[in-house]
């Protein structure tokens, strides 16, 4: 439970500071037009297995030299405040780089604030828990078998996106028709 | 015996792919026409609405991606 709450409490704040700064901005109908074509430029990207566009994001890893030597609970602090939020390291699904689109879309500061601390308590909660299953004994020790889960979140990342871009479009429909 | 038949699952994927494709966007604009926030005559409405659905969607994918992906999505 510490765990899950030191990644989740850091990215509730970030993406609520988010959602609340992208609702303060005139972007919200700009940010819908961007969910549905980003939805459906990489949903069929992903859906199809093909590699046409590269997942947005970086693919910095925390130095080792932040965590070196440190005690566990400065290791665990500096992991889940750096990875948590889940913007300074590497995400390999698509589906990330659509969130702040879909927080600016929100239309407003408390609709974004409250969506942004939504997506940050799953963001956050979520890795913690992947992270507490890996370091269960034996999780993970068939890299094949990694490689063939990763391909199957890809696939159904794909399609999950290729939903949102019909939602996305009905919308954009609806507001600019 | 199972060498010819080794490349029919591809093909019937292959096959399939368009299609589940072409269903995976009809039913999100089915939701997105069923989605009762949505209505274009109240300003703000309709973004706060689809705003929230795509939001809702993506977490759940990321919520069952974190539980699939493990090692490659964690430090």
């Amino acid at each position: 439970m510490l765990a899950v709450g030191a990644y989740a409490l850091p990215a509730v704040a970030a993406w609520t500071l988010l959602g609340a700064g992208l609702g303060a901005l005139p972007l919200a109908r700009a940010a819908l037009l961007l969910a549905a074509g980003y939805a459906a430029g990489y949903g069929l990207t992903e859906a199809a297995g093909r590699r046409w566009l590269p997942v947005p994001g970086t693919r910095w890893q925390v130095p080792q030299t932040m965590v070196v030597g440190s005690s566990a609970r400065r290791r665990l602090l500096v992991w889940s405040t750096i990875l948590g939020p889940g913007f300074a390291t590497r995400n390999p699904y698509a589906a990330f780089g659509l969130l702040p689109a879909a927080v600016a879309a929100a239309g407003g500061v408390r609709a974004g604030a409250v969506l942004g601390a939504a997506i940050g308590l799953a963001h956050g909660s979520g890795r913690a828990l992947a992270l507490l299953r890996d370091a269960r004994p034996g999780a993970g020790a068939d890299p094949m078998r990694l490689v063939l889960v990763s391909m199957y979140w890809r696939t159904f990342d794909g399609y999950a996106l290729l939903v949102i871009a019909g939602t996305a479009a009905v919308a954009c429909a609806r507001q600019f028709w | 015996m199972t060498a010819p038949l080794a490349g029919r699952p591809g093909l019937a994927r292959r096959a399939l792919t368009p299609a589940a494709m072409t269903a995976a966007v009809a039913a999100g604009a089915g939701l997105g026409l069923a989605w009762p926030g949505a209505d274009p005559g109240r300003p703000g409405s309709g973004l706060v609405a689809s705003g929230a659905g795509t939001a809702a969607a993506a977490l759940v994918v990321l919520l069952a991606g974190t539980n699939g992906f493990a090692k490659a999505y964690s430090p």
